[in-house]
């Protein structure tokens, strides 16, 4: 896929303007329920670049939506989902779709910089959990410890 | 991988036994040796404030480093790397997402909701369409966006230039501006060009994806088009079951009703020898109350004592399915007769059609079965008009007489043996006489020579249905219309007559040429030519259409309103309280042979080919059109005017979209005889034909 197929992910952290959005919205919603490919996916669109998680989380179900309506679109959407997994901050999703995208593509740049954004960021965070785990075990070791010496002190 | 990795130059680089191991799988989530070095980090920076918090704890020589130990366990447990894969694979989330994975109720929803099997994912075909979905984004949306921006650049521009231009208009103003701006304009127009292209690719592809929804509609429409009919034969079914049962009741009933007149016969009798007065009182009143008891328990008892005992009940559910059907859609095609069809008509879709024909019998059909019911018999001659109307038949023969039929009377067994027309019972007597019960009446001597088509009925089906018979006229009777009590006739006495069905007798005899004369010099017509030609009756055309064509063609008749379409073309309007015509709707230049009229609306059929659709408030003409050969029969219901043009076709008119097609065999190109006669009802077309086959259409 070329440059201009797919956005970068860059291009989901600029939200829409609420009015933007309210015409997608209103597209998708006149159109009921034989709504076209197109205007379900500007919405889903719309809505993954939204700066609310639930927002996000809506347009995720949409795509997966179309994933599922039309095999000619899954690959286009597997980088969508990624994507929207990615701001969603579901990593671990968001490098499934991403990783198998890359592998189908493996021309794509676009999946490449987001599996790179996706690693680091899982790597930032990963390493925050960590050492909030490891703050926790070192107060654990203090709590112990002071506990030890106190019966030391009784001995 | 990890060379891209900036935490990669920690400074503990611990290269022992994991860098081969990082190499192999290194399409984890953080490699071992990062969680190395950070369990080194924890381990020191932990150990060093314990030291520092509890300095003694190393003075003490007898006591052992609780907490170094734990640690340096836990790093030599951390070490081995099926552990720490396992571990980070529980933490291949990072926490906060894990939280919210296993604990928020909506997470979890929406996770179930968005989750994609990994075959598709994998499988995931290459996209064939010529555009992207983001293209197809930025080709929707940001139009207004754009152009917006474009206006604001515009005015920015302008203003600058407003501002700038005077300076810049000096006499040494050279291209380059001016060409960079062109450049700029070109790059737009082009832009705007290529996203014209994708847009309309857009649509196209958007067209053909309804297209396949259509198609899916489609065929989904069948099935359950399909289901619809299945229904409508089950609920048939099912309404005939009700049928018997109650009709078992009644006959139950009734023979409990006799024992009991039976019992209260004999009961004083017994009870007088004893007690004579009291005994007689509680005699008469015993019976009352036990079967009074007796028709509490059954729920359906009351209905059923009425006077006329109907066989053949109208059905109480509507049929639906041929509305559903495409139009012009074949339904049924039976050959009812074996000469020309004269009359036809029918009360309700698949319900109960009368035909009669040059052949001098009218036959009963059920159009839900396709089966003859029987035939109606008494008619000295052959039939030429017909209503039917509920159970009411009425019949105009070429005898001068009209019979009143009534198809409740007709024996006939829906769900008898023989379904289907084409087969013939090698035992039709026995097999139906078994069918119907012992209670047949059979004048063995009034059996009649049966007509060879079908033997499906027993003769006497419809013995019963005879109502009475009105004679009067003094010619063939050629139209007839009923509504409610009042029927009015039209004969080649070139009367009418208006009769009244419950007490059976003629009320009122129209003289069609005095009551015209009459209104001639009444209401003398203003133009001059047809006072010349005699003013009240104006000769068809220079051929002898008169002498084939009936004088009366047609009639209809509402309360007091009757019009009548007569053989010198014109079609009057009568008031039958003074039974005068108030009204002449001068136009067809051909014997007149169909009408009917509504609220607002007359249509008339012609020999002259025309059809003519009249606006009674006004008297004048509506709307006229013609085909290529004279009518011979028309009919309109809600939506359609349905013609019988001397062709193998019938011709429909659709009066919403004003459109004009062919229904019936002649259309796919099939040998089919011409329509003689045609009617239709709620979208439900039969066409009766020379050759005496009958086609039920949807319409």
């Amino acid at each position: 896929m070329g440059n201009e197929h797919l956005p970068y992910a860059a291009d989901a952290e600029s939200p829409l303007k609420p009015a933007e959005l309210q015409v997608l919205r209103s597209q998708y919603e006149k159109e009921g329920e034989y709504v076209s490919l197109q205007t379900k996916f500007n919405f889903a669109w719309g809505l993954i670049k939204s700066s609310s998680r639930d927002d996000q989380q809506e347009g995720v179900r949409l795509l997966s939506d179309i994933f599922r309506a039309s095999p000619d679109r899954r690959r286009e959407c597997l980088y969508y989902l990624a994507l929207g997994n990615y701001k969603l901050g579901n990593y671990a999703e968001a490098r499934r779709y991403n990783d198998s995208l890359v592998e189908l593509e493996p021309n794509n740049l676009q999946a490449q910089s987001l599996s790179q954004l996706i690693e680091d960021k899982v790597n930032k965070e990963g390493l925050m959990g960590m050492a909030i785990v490891g703050g926790l075990a070192v107060a654990a070791g203090v709590v112990g410890g002071m506990l030890v010496r106190g019966a030391q002190r009784k001995r | 991988m990890a060379d891209r990795r900036g935490r990669s130059t920690s400074p503990q680089r611990p290269s022992r036994g994991h860098h081969h191991h990082n190499l192999s799988e290194d399409d984890s989530i953080l490699n071992s040796r990062q969680l190395e070095a950070f369990g080194r980090t924890v381990h020191a920076t932990a150990s060093h404030l314990i030291n520092a918090n509890f300095p003694s704890s190393d003075t003490s020589p007898n006591s052992p480093d609780p907490y170094r130990n734990a640690l340096s366990s836990v790093r030599r447990f951390s070490q081995r790397p099926a552990i720490q894969r396992s571990v980070f694979s529980f933490a291949k989330a990072n926490p906060r997402e894990l939280i919210r994975s296993n604990f928020n109720t909506s997470e979890i929803e929406h996770r179930a909701l968005t989750y994609l099997p990994d075959d598709l994912i994998k499988t995931a075909p290459q996209s064939s369409s010529p555009f992207s979905l983001f293209e197809g984004f930025k080709a929707t949306l940001p139009e207004d966006e754009a152009e917006e921006k474009d206006a604001r650049r515009r005015k920015r521009h302008s203003k600058i230039g407003s501002k700038s231009g005077k300076l810049l208009e000096g006499p040494e103003e050279d291209a380059p501006p001016k060409l960079s701006k062109l450049k700029r304009e070109k790059g737009k127009l082009e832009h705007r060009l290529e996203m014209m292209g994708v847009r309309k690719t857009m649509c196209s592809s958007e067209i053909k994806e309804i297209d396949n929804k259509i198609s899916n509609l489609n065929t989904m429409r069948k099935v359950i088009l399909d289901r619809l009919a299945g229904l409508e034969d089950e609920e048939r079914e099912l309404e005939q079951e009700v049928l018997d049962v109650s009709e078992k009741l009644d006959t139950m009933q009734e023979e409990w009703a006799d024992e009991q007149a039976l019992a209260a016969r004999t009961d004083p009798t017994v009870a007088a020898e004893k007690e004579v007065q009291h005994k007689v009182e509680e005699g008469e009143e015993e019976p009352g109350f036990m079967s009074e008891s007796v028709y509490g328990k059954l729920p359906k008892a009351k209905e059923s004592p009425k006077a006329k005992r109907k066989k053949t009940p109208r059905r109480i559910s509507m049929p639906v399915l041929h509305e559903h059907m495409e139009p012009g859609s074949r339904i049924r095609e039976f050959e009812a007769h074996n000469d020309i069809i004269t009359a036809l008509d029918f009360d309700a879709p698949f319900g109960t059609m009368v035909t009669a024909a040059l052949d001098d019998t009218v036959r009963v059909w059920d159009l839900n079965a396709g089966r003859c019911m029987g035939l109606l018999e008494g008619h000295l001659s052959s039939v030429r008009c017909l209503q039917v109307e509920e159970n009411i038949v009425a019949t105009g023969s070429m005898d001068a007489s009209i019979r009143l039929w009534d198809l409740g009377q007709a024996d006939y067994n829906p769900q008898a043996a023989g379904t289907s027309i084409n087969v013939k019972p090698t035992i039709p007597e026995e097999a139906e006489g078994s069918a119907t019960g012992e209670e047949l009446f059979t004048p063995a001597s009034s059996e009649p020579e049966q007509p060879p088509l079908q033997q499906e009925y027993h003769s006497d089906a419809m013995a019963d249905c005879h109502m009475f018979t009105l004679s009067a006229h003094v010619a063939e009777v050629t139209a007839l219309n009923f509504r409610g009590s009042t029927l009015v006739s039209g004969s080649a006495d070139k009367t009418l007559r208006q009769w009244d069905l419950e007490k059976g007798r003629c009320v009122q005899t129209l003289d069609v040429l005095w009551a015209a004369a009459q209104a001639a010099t009444l209401n003398p017509p203003s133009n001059a030519a047809t006072a010349e030609t005699g003013g009240w009756w104006r000769p068809t055309g220079g051929r002898l259409q008169s002498a084939e064509a009936d004088f009366v063609g047609a009639l209809q008749v509402f309360e007091t309103a009757l019009a009548c379409g007569t053989a010198d073309g014109m079609v009057r309007l009568w008031d039958l309280r003074s039974g005068m015509v108030h009204r002449s709707l001068v136009g067809h230049t051909g014997p007149v042979t169909a009408l009917q009229f509504d609220d607002v609306y007359l249509v008339t059929g012609s020999q002259d080919r025309s059809i003519r659709i009249w606006d009674l408030r006004t008297g004048n003409i509506h709307d006229a059109f013609a085909y290529d050969h004279p009518i011979t029969s028309m009919q309109f219901d809600a939506r359609r005017i349905v013609a019988a043009a001397g062709e193998d076709v019938v011709k429909v008119y659709d009066k919403t979209d004003g459109r004009h097609w062919d229904c019936g065999a002649g259309v796919e190109g099939e040998k089919a005889s011409v329509v003689e006669r045609v009617r239709i009802r709620d979208g439900y077309l039969i066409e009766g034909r020379r050759d005496g086959v009958v086609g039920v259409w949807s319409c």
